[in-house]
């Protein structure tokens, strides 16, 4: 059985609104602590719990994603873990030398030079100064600052001081690793670098996770813990973990939806034949359709737009690539194809547009999730029509054609 | 919360010696490099007080005292007001200071204190050679014992600043008004102290009470009244201080851990 090395039990932590009420009740929990009095579980007139009722056993090899949205108690939960804050409620035990990749450049001193901050950094974990310089040399290899390794921090662009931040980090070999949003930093090179780096690091330290990056949790956690409100929402696997935290923030829709002359559009959208209604979920790979109609005065084109929940646009199914014109009050209807989608939220929107590309209208969104196993966070995710061929050489294979198609109609209502 | 660390007591003492050791100095060495001023101004300030005490000492009443003696007096004096005051005020600041490394859980309040107390040394060194230098010149007893009195009275002034201002920092941190309460007593510490006037031989019990509460009075009485050939004003006294710094010092580290968590929590990103 591997070592456990990290375990919450109960933990909770709660905070004061108002910076004064704060500040009052942090000098009477200074008095109490003087006076060796424990923290009171209560609340007091003003305070609230940022997280309650926390509970997990983390062992070496482990790692915890921790997922939740703004506001969760995520960086606090990570805080209370590393000892930076007590907690109100329950008790941490960790065994081993700790390591955070918390605000990464918060912990370099600008006076000193990019040298002089690596070897504080070892001799603050209490390596011996032999240990210290080989640590040194793998940092100073691992950041690839170059001449600017011996210059003071405060003279480094926020790139360097991000690269300097994360190899102190990251060659010290901690038993406990806490990461909080800083996975990995820089150029692509160097982020490349970053990853194969904690994922060396994962498989020899019990690993802490706070990320909104879906794909590092489907790849490198073993577990994950969803926070909503400061409470556990779920303690599962990643996946598990994943769909929870998808169903949290789906739930969260705008208060009021954003369209442009929407009246003059109307549309539903199908699964496979079927009618969903706004907000349903569908498979991945599930064939969608939308058919409407609209009642502009004049000839336009119509494009069907599918975006990522509140984010960028992941496709565009143009009528003009079909060279369908929708005539003044014709039905239409749009057969979109299998969607191949990685799991999320997304939503359609239908927008009518003129010769010139002017935009007439714009209905408002038809929202739906996207459920599925989460590999990656490419949003289009086609499964492709794959083979083997063994034994045979690049030139020898057979072309390969997918058959997956969209089309657009119209039809003028009889 | 609970643990072992794998680093023990003994690495993680290494580890705040070796970390408050590089902070100092590299943070002194960097001002220096910033201006020369900044490594030249410690060891001024006390040269221009003592000179400028010396033209007015009539108005202070020490006429009769012999010019060479009383700039010695007033050297050291101003020397080891100046350390405490600033080694104090370094503490009171600290965590502001080093929030960033705090917040992250990277510096405790044992390896701040050794930093600032380290600071106060290596600024306080230079002008404790001078005073030596000083004493020599004006041929005043500089032997093995008045200068080791005068290094060992001169440590205790900075671990005096560094435990009291240990202890008040939490509170310093929280409440700008501990700030100005120091500031508004730094007068009566200065009259009280000795730094530019001798202490009375006798005096009544208000005045010996206020003088005895006043921990640079004894400790600076301590540092200096070997050098100058005198006797100490109340030897009990100077040892009492001596322990009491002690005692907070070790109530402070012990405080320390318990207190941080909470001070970082309100003192917010």
């Amino acid at each position: 059985m591997t070592d456990l090395l990290l375990s919450a039990r109960g933990v909770g932590k709660k905070y004061a609104r108002g910076l004064r009420r704060s500040m009052a009740y942090g000098s009477r929990d200074l008095l109490g602590a003087t006076l060796g009095r424990a923290p009171s579980s209560t609340l007091r007139d003003g305070e609230f719990w940022a997280l309650r009722g926390i509970d997990f056993e983390l062992r070496r090899g482990e790692c915890l994603a921790v997922l939740g949205g703004n506001g969760a108690g995520k960086s606090t939960l990570l805080k209370v873990l590393c000892g930076v804050l007590r907690p109100d409620e329950g008790t941490v035990e960790q065994h081993g030398r700790i390591e955070k990749m918390i605000e990464l450049m918060a912990g370099l001193s600008p006076s000193l030079s990019g040298v002089e901050n690596i070897l504080l950094r070892a001799r603050m974990l209490g390596l011996s100064r032999v240990e210290a310089g080989r640590k040194l040399d793998e940092a100073v290899e691992f950041a690839d600052i170059g001449e600017g390794i011996d210059m003071p921090v405060s003279q480094y662009s926020s790139g360097m001081k991000a690269r300097l931040g994360f190899a102190a980090t990251v060659v010290m070999a901690p038993d406990i690793l806490l990461i909080d949003e800083v996975l990995a930093v820089g150029d692509l090179g160097f982020r490349m670098k970053c990853y194969a780096r904690v994922d060396q690091m994962r498989r020899t330290s019990a690993v802490v996770m706070v990320t909104h990056g879906m794909n590092h949790v489907a790849r490198m956690a073993t577990s994950s813990l969803v926070l909503h409100k400061g409470q556990p929402a779920l303690l599962g696997t990643p996946q598990a973990g994943i769909a929870r935290y998808q169903e949290l923030m789906g739930a969260a829709t705008p208060a009021t939806e954003a369209g442009y002359r929407h009246d003059a559009v109307a549309f539903s959208m199908q699964a496979d034949g079927t009618e969903i209604p706004a907000g349903a979920s569908i498979r991945y790979g599930q064939r969608l359709g939308l058919s409407g109609s609209h009642v502009h005065p004049e000839p336009l084109w119509l494009s069907v737009v599918l975006h990522e929940g509140d984010g960028p646009t992941v496709g565009d199914w143009h009528s003009r690539r079909a060279d369908v014109r929708m005539a003044p009050g014709e039905r239409f209807q749009l057969d979109m194809g299998p969607l191949e989608l990685c799991p999320g939220r997304y939503r359609v929107v239908v927008v009518g547009l003129g010769e010139d590309g002017t935009q007439h209208f714009m209905s408002l969104p038809h929202r739906f999730t996207v459920s599925g196993l989460h590999l990656g966070t490419t949003r289009w995710q086609p499964s492709g029509a794959w083979t083997t061929h063994a034994g045979a050489g690049a030139a020898a294979l057979p072309l390969a054609h997918a058959g997956h198609g969209a089309s657009f109609t119209g039809d003028t209502p009889a | 919360m609970t643990g072992t660390s794998s680093v023990g007591f003994v690495g993680s003492l290494r580890a705040s010696w070796s970390v408050a050791w590089l902070l100092a100095l590299r943070e002194w060495l960097s001002g220096y490099r910033a201006s020369a001023w900044n490594a030249l101004w410690p060891l001024l300030y006390p040269i221009l007080y003592t000179a400028l005490l010396l033209a007015v000492r009539p108005l202070l009443g020490q006429q009769t005292q012999e010019p060479a003696r009383y700039a010695l007096f007033a050297f050291v004096g101003f020397s080891l007001w100046q350390a405490w005051i600033e080694t104090l005020r370094a503490q009171l600041g600290a965590l502001r200071r080093y929030k960033s490394m705090v917040a992250r859980g990277d510096m405790g309040t044992g390896t701040i204190a050794l930093s600032s107390a380290m600071t106060g040394v290596i600024q306080l060194a230079p002008r404790l050679l001078v005073a030596v230098a000083l004493g020599w010149a004006t041929q005043h007893a500089v032997t093995a014992f008045s200068v080791g009195m005068l290094l060992l009275g001169g440590a205790l002034v900075v671990a005096n600043a560094t435990a009291f201002g240990t202890l008040l920092q939490p509170w310093a941190t929280l409440t700008p008004g501990v700030d100005r309460v120091v500031q508004s007593l730094t007068l009566a510490l200065v009259f009280t102290g000795g730094v530019f006037l001798p202490l009375p031989a006798e005096s009544p019990p208000l005045v010996a009470g206020l003088l005895a509460l006043n921990p640079l009075a004894a400790l600076l009485d301590m540092a200096r009244a070997p050098l100058l050939g005198d006797a100490l004003y109340q030897p009990g006294l100077s040892l009492a201080w001596a322990g009491v710094t002690v005692g907070v010092a070790l109530l402070a580290r012990h405080l320390g851990p318990r207190l941080l968590p909470i001070v970082v929590e309100r003192m917010g990103n």
